[in-house]
């Protein structure tokens, strides 16, 4: 895309890295953006869900934590369209007026259902209900013990993951190039 | 979403069988991948404007001659790349 593009909007388009050949083609990068927006929209929703689930039992800060991340997303697409000259509320005002309001509505709800449980939690001292998990460490030592298990078994979990995204990432490669090309397809 | 039978009278495929290349040789042609032919070819997409002239060149007719008779979808079914 041809822009006049400032440091930040090079800097936001360095991130999401939109024009990098590894996305693809257009019909690719299409796909690509859908399956993002996709991914992008179960983690609000389960960024929501996963606040009222924990605002019900008694925890108050965490749900906020969740709703202000689930809220980056929204908020980024909105600057981001608009630093483009889209104003995606706008054109939400030009699908229907039933299917908007649904989506509205739904998260409306659920934050809704989240500030009570967090009002609720905070007037009464406790949740709705009630889950507690109790952990019993024997033995001096133990707890930082399994503290730093836990961050060793992280990074190498991390590593892992990093070396297994690109042995496929190269065997994606090496097939490319070593196959020939599939003939006609009918 | 296309089907088989539009795909079989697809001009771009009929055109591509004329010339005997593959959907390979042609999407190498036009820089994109063998699926987004495949995709043409069912009017599963709709092509942006440089890659339907990039499809013209390749096979040596008109944007008009390969989708002028395209059937315009209605927005939910219709091609992501318009």
């Amino acid at each position: 895309m041809n822009h006049k593009h400032s440091t930040l909007d090079r800097a936001a388009e360095r991130l999401i890295d939109i024009d990098n050949v590894s996305h693809g083609d257009e019909r690719e990068r299409a796909i690509y953006m859908e399956a993002s927006t996709f991914g992008m929209t179960l983690g609000i929703w389960g960024c929501f869900f996963a606040s009222l689930v924990f605002a019900i039992f008694g925890q108050i800060l965490l749900p906020v934590v969740l709703i202000s991340v689930a809220m980056i997303p929204s908020y980024g697409t909105l600057w981001f369209a608009n630093r483009r000259g889209v104003n995606t509320l706008e054109l939400l005002s030009r699908g229907s007026y039933r299917s908007g309001l649904t989506s509205a509505v739904s998260f409306a709800v659920v934050l809704l259902l989240t500030l009570a449980a967090i009002i609720y939690s905070a007037y009464f001292g406790r949740g709705l209900l009630q889950f507690e998990v109790t952990f019993e460490v024997v033995g001096d030592g133990l707890a930082e013990v399994a503290v730093q298990g836990a961050l060793i078994g992280a990074g190498v979990g991390a590593v892992l993951g990093v070396v297994w995204v690109a042995l496929i990432i190269r065997g994606h490669k090496k097939k490319r190039y070593k196959e020939p090309a599939p003939g006609d397809d009918t | 979403m296309g089907n088989r039978d539009s795909a079989h009278d697809n001009p771009v495929r009929h055109r591509r069988k004329e010339l005997r290349i593959t959907q390979a040789e042609l999407a190498k042609t036009v820089g994109v991948s063998r699926q987004t032919i495949v995709a043409v070819e069912q009017g599963d997409y709709a092509p942006s404007v440089f890659l339907a002239l990039g499809l013209g060149r390749a096979l040596g007719a008109t944007v008009e001659e390969l989708f002028g008779d395209a059937e315009v979808k209605e927005p939910e079914d219709r091609g992501i790349g318009a």
